[in-house]
């Protein structure tokens, strides 16, 4: 299990982390979420060890997650790709098994698996400089796992790649959880976390918004459905009805449309045809952090 | 040690791979080195301060061979074979000092001191009277030589009296019939009966001291004793410096590498510098490090690996350079000494990388500092123009820079003969700046990377 208590860290005048709480069940895929500046970085920085906190203690599997031994059982994959471009994927597999101690047969073993992972085989002696950006971020990935780490740290992997690497990112990670690992993951795409999370803790301006599943936040923090009906264009006024109508489209909002549109049809109001749009994650974010642009 | 290890030989493979890195820090001390040495030229072992003089050998007989020959074997002339018109037109154009061309029909005169002494041509650059002067005096060396070549030639002898015989045999009147002409030859088969006898005895006495002739030897069975007019002894007038002048210091240079291979020994260590403190930035910005950063390892050894990459890679480039130099006629005096400069610079400019790669935060930022550093120590600390050329001034500004102290390890133990004693003020000075540049640049990147 991963564990935060009581976080902060400060740079300068800037409260980049502020009391943050919060703990990752072991085996789970933990979604991130916060807009620019929220203090995921920072966040993500100290549970790796990379940074100290001010104060505060963040923990993995009950080790202090800044000590050598936590620090063996973490794997990232940084937003920026983290591998180096004159070597080939051998030689980047190679040199970071190295220095997490894989050696012999054993690190032969793991390099195979990581390019059949992440399907670079064919490219395993060229040099990474010339791959594409999906491939790039496979190997990022691959690099990450190349120690079978307990705790998987993957920061927006899917940043510029193709769709259909993507989608290839996605099984991997699938296939991650079906091992048990946990994965603490963070994107700004709602659909990936819909999709790969367990668990979303959304943040902003340092301090813990909202955490649950997917499903328990839509639920605690929905904002009406979003319904646009049309009923033709010789009907001007919907009465009583919440919304407005414009040129035969009936727009409006509710937390139960059915008994709007349900009285609409009982006042003589035909809809010819409508659409629907439910809360989601991203209403949910958006509400929670607003509508306005962050620096 | 085994991660640190690791670490370095990553970023040294890493660099190895580009090609700009592998150019400044291989390519272009090599050309720095050569190329200067070859324009200063200067002391090279060979004879670049003789005379040099074209020679026309129109005979080509054994006796015009042996005449040239002994021309070249004069430490203040150096001849260059040419054809006539050709001489003629260097001398014109002044390349060369002067030409002496040696006619057809030399050889059957020369050295026989009884005939008409044979001609020999000679052009000199008029504006070189007085080495016109010496290249006859060369001439007359030789010719001597020649002479003696003759008399003491027994096989020669005895066919010169033979020819002479046919001659006088064949003859009614004039010089050849003549009786007093007849006992001249006489004499002379006496005269060269004796000196052979003389030669065959001198012979054998050496053959019991030696135990051993030489028979494929030809010029030593046929030729004798060189004929000297004079016993020439040298007097010691050589120049005496002060001690510590500019002049003292240059009679140690043996040859223009001694001067040109530790300038370019530094070139390639600042080449180093540069680029591993680029490297230290890229990695930061392109993430690498972060990676490192979360690896089972303090950021200590981080460093280390950086600072060992670099220390392997600066020793590398001085060995290479070494290499190279012993190959043109590079011979450093004190072997072992070398090797103690070369680990106290490779020290020092490790730190001094740590430093430039604190700078900025971007690769142009830290790329642009640390060449700005670098020529800075270049230029005052001897890298550009060699220490004791420099004005007074600027050699008294130059004790800030490491370069000089870099420059002064490396030629202390090439050619200035430093003892144990004179090699510890600069080992110091390059233990200290190094140290305090570590200490300084890994404190600044463990503040900067958090």
């Amino acid at each position: 299990m991963i564990a935060l208590k009581n976080v902060r860290k400060s740079f300068g005048e800037i409260q980049a982390v502020n009391g943050l709480s919060f703990e990752i069940p072991t085996g789970g895929t933990f979604g991130l979420l916060g807009p620019n500046g929220a203090g995921k970085t920072t966040t993500i920085r100290m549970l790796v060890g990379a940074l100290t906190p001010d104060s505060g203690t963040l923990e993995i599997h009950s080790e202090n997650a800044s000590s050598i031994s936590a620090r063996a059982r973490i794997g990232v994959a940084p937003q920026s790709l983290a591998l180096y471009e004159s070597l080939t994927p051998r030689e980047n597999l190679k040199f970071f098994g190295e220095i997490y101690g894989l050696s012999g047969s054993h690190l032969k073993e793991r390099i195979q698996w990581a390019l059949d992972f992440s399907q670079l085989n064919d490219r395993a002696n060229s040099r990474a400089g010339t791959f594409s950006g999906g491939m790039k971020r496979r190997l990022n990935l691959a690099i990450a796992l190349i120690h079978d780490p307990d705790v998987l740290l993957l920061d927006e992997p899917t940043v510029g790649v193709d769709p259909q690497s993507r989608n290839h990112i996605f099984e991997c990670i699938e296939e991650l959880k079906s091992q048990s690992k946990t994965i603490i993951y963070t994107t700004h795409y709602m659909e990936e976390v819909e999709r790969l999370c367990n668990q979303v803790a959304i943040m902003d301006k340092g301090k813990l918004l909202a955490c649950g599943s997917p499903e328990e936040l839509i639920a605690q923090h929905a904002t009406a459905a979003e319904v646009i009906a049309h009923v033709g264009e010789e009907i001007h006024s919907v009465g009583d009805l919440p919304g407005t109508v414009q040129e035969g489209v009936w727009r409006f909002e509710s937390m139960n449309p059915f008994v709007e549109l349900n009285q609409a049809n009982n006042n003589g109001i035909a809809i010819k045809s409508m659409e629907m749009k439910q809360p989601n994650l991203e209403s949910v974010f958006l509400n929670l952090t607003g509508r306005s642009l962050r620096d | 040690m085994r991660t640190i290890w690791k670490l370095a030989m990553k970023d040294i493979k890493v660099l190895s791979r580009d090609k700009a890195t592998v150019f400044f820090v291989v390519g272009f001390p090599l050309l720095m080195g050569i190329f200067f040495g070859v324009v200063m030229g200067g002391p090279d072992g060979g004879k670049s301060n003789a005379m040099k003089i074209a020679v026309v050998d129109e005979d080509n007989t054994e006796m015009s061979n042996r005449f040239i020959k002994q021309l070249d074997q004069n430490d203040g002339c150096e001849v260059v074979p040419l054809a006539r018109d050709e001489a003629i037109d260097q001398v014109r154009k002044g390349k060369l000092t002067g030409m002496i061309a040696v006619p057809a029909g030399f050889g059957e005169s020369a050295g026989l001191v009884w005939q008409s002494p044979p001609e020999i041509q000679v052009g000199m650059d008029p504006s070189r009277q007085a080495e016109g002067a010496m290249a006859q005096g060369f001439i007359m060396q030789a010719m001597g030589n020649l002479i003696g070549d003759r008399m003491f030639n027994p096989k020669q002898n005895r066919q010169m009296v033979d020819d002479l015989r046919s001659q006088m045999n064949a003859a009614q009147d004039g010089v050849m019939a003549d009786e007093n002409f007849k006992r001249m030859v006489d004499s002379m088969d006496a005269l060269f009966d004796s000196i052979n006898e003389l030669d065959e005895a001198e012979k054998e006495n050496e053959e019991k001291v030696s135990g051993e002739q030489d028979a494929t030897d030809e010029e030593s069975s046929d030729a004798g004793p060189s004929l000297q007019f004079a016993n020439i002894t040298s007097i010691d007038v050589t120049r005496v410096a002060e001690p510590g002048s500019k002049s003292a210091l240059l009679q140690k240079v043996r040859t223009k590498w001694d001067l040109t291979f530790p300038q370019a020994m530094v070139w390639g260590i600042l080449g180093c510098v540069a680029s591993f403190a680029i490297s230290i930035v890229r990695e930061r910005i392109r993430g690498t490090y972060h990676r490192l950063e979360v690896a089972p390892f303090s950021k200590a050894h981080i460093v280390a690996g950086k600072g060992l990459a670099c220390f392997l890679t600066v020793l590398f480039v001085i060995v290479m350079l070494l290499a190279v130099g012993y190959f043109l006629g590079l011979r450093p005096r004190n072997p072992a000494m070398l090797l103690v400069a070369s680990v106290f610079v490779s020290f020092c400019f490790v730190g001094i990388m740590l430093v430039i790669s604190v700078l900025g935060k971007t690769e142009e930022i830290v790329g642009g500092a640390g060449w700005g550093v670098n020529m800075v120590m270049a230029m005052f600390g001897g890298g550009m123009v060699p220490l004791m050329f420099l004005p007074k001034s600027i050699q008294t500004i130059s004790n800030l820079s490491p370069v000089k102290w870099a420059v002064l390890a490396l030629e202390g133990a090439i050619w200035r003969g430093f003892s144990i004693a004179e090699m510890m003020m600069p080992l110091t000075i390059l233990f200290c700046v190094g140290a305090a540049c570590m200490l300084f640049g890994s404190w600044r990147l463990n503040a900067q990377t958090g």
